[in-house]
């Protein structure tokens, strides 16, 4: 039936963009860095220092790499006046190329960043390898520092774009009842962006690696090896598909939302998303801005940060963190938005205060701008600005626990489903309990100025990030499986997996507190001897927690492959995504979705959250 | 399955206000990057600006400038009004302007580098922002001339002018970035 | 019809350059007078609003965002 109509790639040739991408950037690269080399010839200067040479053909070679991996045939071919070809709908091969289904895109980055976050864990195991024994165990300071920042930037990385590039991409045109996100070709883009990082930043070892950790401050980071480099380009490239990505779920949401689907009827999801890439849209080009001045300082002869000249390294914490902060907030709220999601709909119960919940997140998101000077209380930055960044800091535990007892009271009096997705969302609670209290003591001025960069501060961070975000990002993983994959995993693996990652879990990083409270420095390859036999008890939980995700890689790509065939709606959930086939449709739905209510009405006789299409009857009642 | 399944039973998508809400979304967000080196200025130098910056150079561009936002907005009239002579005519104006703008950062940039080189405090904001800046006249100056090039066969008259558009609102927003940086580095005190 | 409502267009266009160039040549004859410091800070973020307002609201249409087209 399809025939002619459907192009479709075939064998082997569906690799042919990478191929092409690949060469495109090379070739790029040799233009980038030759034109450079030429230039400065030309000015008489010494056309082979390395520094621009690399930046210019980095820029060079990544439009190269775009060029080729599609973003020439499905796209620039228009600006010169040439008809657009046409784009495969169909076969493996969209996996491999720039594809402009949201869907498509939704899974290449789950798929991508799922890699990363294990090799991101790789490198935490080789980290506590080192961390065994007091003093010099496997390898020296440097390449432990190296080890130690390449986890940091990998892991930051998974936890901004995992979320919202993943989940978000494949579900917010379902939940809101649109067949395409709003600029697909924009949302593509910021895909292909990412492999480019990936090579910089695994490259950043033979280039000497570099030791900032991912904060990259000043002026180590201008003196720093070239693998230094390599870093802050990256991290830019990061940033810039980053704003792309805000931008597009932002105009999605404004603009593509279903007849019907009022602001208030928006599953919490969405909400959570919307402000999400408030943040990834604006605050990222401060990130950018301050890496960019690290960058000309090591390349261009600026002297923002070298004091002899008049820089103050001051400046670039301030630039720095008024992303970085508001960035854990990019981490987080699609996180609260997935446990509520998974909460109401498996505890059988209408989203407690759904309105003040979606009023906290862009709380959140306000107060999230006028915070970040509270990672400088013991950087010599100005003493009266203490207080008030103290101040602005913990307010934003109002919101934020206003959050945390929307859940718990969505919970209370629940009939709640003990199933993988839900236990993940309970632990989501319980770690993420621990981490909001024991930040608080990093907001008060009198303990931070004891706790600041010590293992306490690294324990409260993966409570949040980790505990609650990865936490949150795997009952996601398992709530939509079905519905991204049409397959359904193993229920008792999924348990299996939750007890142990849970417990050794925790195992792994309450102690850490105490060392942290008993002098531990973080970023250190050492630490006083006394510690030994807790750091040797850490170590031993961190392999056990890496190995708990062997039975999830598992369960995942066996259940992927062989696990019976899912239902469209297997949860008995209400939003929009279930009422269309697994996996969905190109185009998502047979007709436009029709929005009556909300989707949280549990228990009322005859609430309705949708139709699809009047003719088919297929609507979400109870 | 028939290839594009959205054919029936959709209201069709507000294409126009979809790229318009993506086009000030993208324009806030570079406001905050231009954000950024403003404030740097300010938190490295606070107000203090070498005697030596070229006043009447400063203006000159700056006149430029503003001149090119005029015939970019009569351009995109222009095609609002199905009217296809002006619509071009001012769209090759604007990209001279673009052009000769580009021409005095690099006469204020040759003087730059022997009164205050990007070493000096004062040369490390100057060069960044003007850099920054002139990239951006570069990518509106490309944009331009993509419109420009396609817009010869009349397409663009005929009712569908968002490519006129979306590159002229571009353009008006790397002017008004220049409406704040032209004060920091050479009027404050 | 359509010649008059784009010469009204190119009308208003015209002013709103001329006001944004009255402004640049203020600003630019307030740096050599002597007023305090305080006081010219003020005016040129005055002026330099007024200028962006005036770019924002005729010449990219902001009010587009908002307001329904006939
Ligand atoms: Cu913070």
């Amino acid at each position: 039936m399809a025939g002619s109509s459907v192009a479709k790639d075939v064998g082997l040739r569906a690799l042919l963009p990478l191929v092409k991408g690949f060469l495109f950037g090379v070739v790029g690269f040799l233009a980038g860095s030759g034109l450079v080399a030429g230039v400065r010839a030309l000015m008489g200067q010494d056309p082979w220092k390395l520094g621009p040479l690399l930046v210019v053909g980095y820029i060079f070679g990544l439009v190269g790499w775009l060029l080729g991996v599609g973003m020439w045939d499905y796209w620039v071919r228009e600006w010169f006046g040439l008809s657009r070809k046409e784009e495969p709908s169909a076969g493996w091969g969209r996996f491999f190329r720039f594809c402009t289904d949201h869907k498509v895109i939704g899974v290449q980055y789950l798929v991508t960043f799922m890699v990363v976050l294990l090799l991101g864990g790789l490198l935490a195991v080789g980290m506590r390898v080192e961390l065994m024994t007091p003093g010099r165990t496997i390898m020296g300071p440097g390449t432990y520092n190296t080890l130690m920042s390449l986890h940091g930037i990998l892991m930051i990385a998974v936890a901004v774009a995992i979320i919202i590039g993943g989940f978000a991409n494949f579900l917010v045109p379902l939940m809101i009842g649109c067949e395409e996100i709003a600029f697909p070709r924009i949302n593509a883009l910021s895909y292909w962006l990412i492999p480019p990082v990936a090579v910089l930043l695994l490259a950043t070892p033979l280039m000497g690696g570099f030791e900032t950790g991912w904060t990259a401050y000043p002026p180590l980071a201008v003196t720093n090896p070239r693998g230094e480099l390599l870093f802050l380009l990256a991290f830019i490239t990061f940033g810039f598909s980053s704003i792309l990505g805000g931008l597009n779920f932002l105009t999605t949401i404004i603009t593509l939302r279903a007849p019907g689907m009022t602001w208030f009827r928006l599953p919490i999801f969405v909400w959570s998303i919307l402000a999400a890439a408030m943040i990834s849209l604006t605050a990222t080009q401060f990130v950018g801005f301050s890496l960019l001045t690290d960058v000309l300082d090591r390349v261009a002869g600026t002297s923002f940060y070298n004091s002899t000249q008049g820089g103050k390294p001051l400046l670039f914490q301030h630039l720095f963190w008024f992303y970085s902060h508001p960035a854990v907030y990019i981490m987080i709220l699609p996180a609260f938005g997935i446990v509520l999601e998974v909460v109401s709909h498996l505890a059988r119960k209408p989203l407690f205060a759904y309105r003040w919940v979606a009023g906290s997140f862009l709380g959140i998101v306000g107060l999230s701008f006028i915070v970040w000077a509270h990672h400088l209380f013991t950087s010599g930055m100005d003493e009266r600005l203490h207080l008030p960044f103290m101040v602005t800091t913990e307010l934003i535990s109002i919101p934020t626990g206003m959050v945390f007892l929307a859940g718990l009271g969505t919970l209370w009096m629940g009939r709640l489903q003990l199933n993988t997705p839900m236990l993940f969302a309970l632990g989501f609670f319980f770690n993420f309990l621990i981490g909001g209290i024991t930040g608080i003591y990093l907001a008060d001025v009198p303990t931070d100025l004891h706790f600041q960069d010590s293992y306490f501060v690294v324990s409260h961070f993966h409570y949040t990030i980790m505990g609650g975000e990865i936490f949150a990002l795997l009952a996601a993983t398992y709530y939509w499986f079905p519905k991204i994959t049409g397959r359904m995993f193993s229920e008792r693996l999924g348990r299996l997996h939750f007890w142990w990652m849970f417990v050794t879990y925790n195992l792994t990083f309450i102690p850490m507190f105490w060392t942290g409270l008993h002098g531990m420095p973080r970023r250190v390859a050492d630490y006083p001897a006394t510690l030994a036999d807790t750091n040797w008890w850490v170590s031993v939980f961190a392999f056990l927690l890496a190995a708990s995700f062997l039975v999830f890689v598992w369960n995942m790509v066996y259940s992927w492959v062989r696990g019976p065939v899912a239902s469209a709606n297997p949860w008995q959930a209400r939003t929009l995504e279930w009422l269309t086939s697994s996996p969905p449709p190109h185009g998502n739905f047979p007709r436009e979705p029709e929005v009556v209510g909300s989707p949280y009405d549990y228990g009322i006789p005859g609430a309705v959250h949708a139709v699809v299409g009047a003719a088919a009857g297929a609507s979400n009642g109870e | 399955m028939a290839a594009h399944p959205s054919a029936i039973g959709w209201v069709p998508r507000p294409r126009l206000f979809i790229n318009r809400v993506g086009l000030w979304l993208f324009i806030l967000s570079e406001s905050f990057l231009f954000g950024a080196a403003l404030s740097s200025r300010y938190y490295l130098q606070g107000a203090e600006r070498p005697p030596e910056v070229n006043q009447l150079l400063g203006l000159a561009i700056t006149t430029v400038l503003l001149a090119s936002s005029l015939s970019a907005y009569r351009a995109e009239m222009s095609a609002a009004h199905g009217h296809l002579s002006g619509l071009l005519r001012n769209l090759a104006a604007t990209i001279a302007l673009g052009l000769l703008f580009l021409i005095g950062v690099g006469v204020e940039w040759h003087e730059a580098f022997i009164y205050f080189p990007p070493a000096d405090p004062y040369g490390t904001v100057f060069f960044t922002t003007t850099g920054l800046h002139a990239f951006h006249v570069l990518t509106g100056v490309i944009a331009l001339s993509i419109v420009l090039y396609l817009g010869r066969d009349g397409r663009f008259t005929h009712g569908n002018y968002w490519g006129v558009e979306g590159a002229v609102k571009y353009w008006h927003f790397v002017d008004v970035a220049w409406v704040f940086i032209y004060p920091t580095l050479y009027l404050v005190r | 019809m359509e010649q008059r409502g784009l010469a009204a267009a190119l009308r208003r266009g015209r002013w709103v350059f001329v006001a944004l160039m009255v402004l640049t040549v203020v600003e630019f004859i307030l740096l050599w007078l002597n007023i305090p410091r305080i006081l010219f800070r003020f005016l040129l973020l005055v002026i330099n609003g007024v200028d962006a307002g005036l770019i924002l609201y005729y010449f990219m249409h902001i009010a587009q965002l908002w307001r329904k087209e006939a």
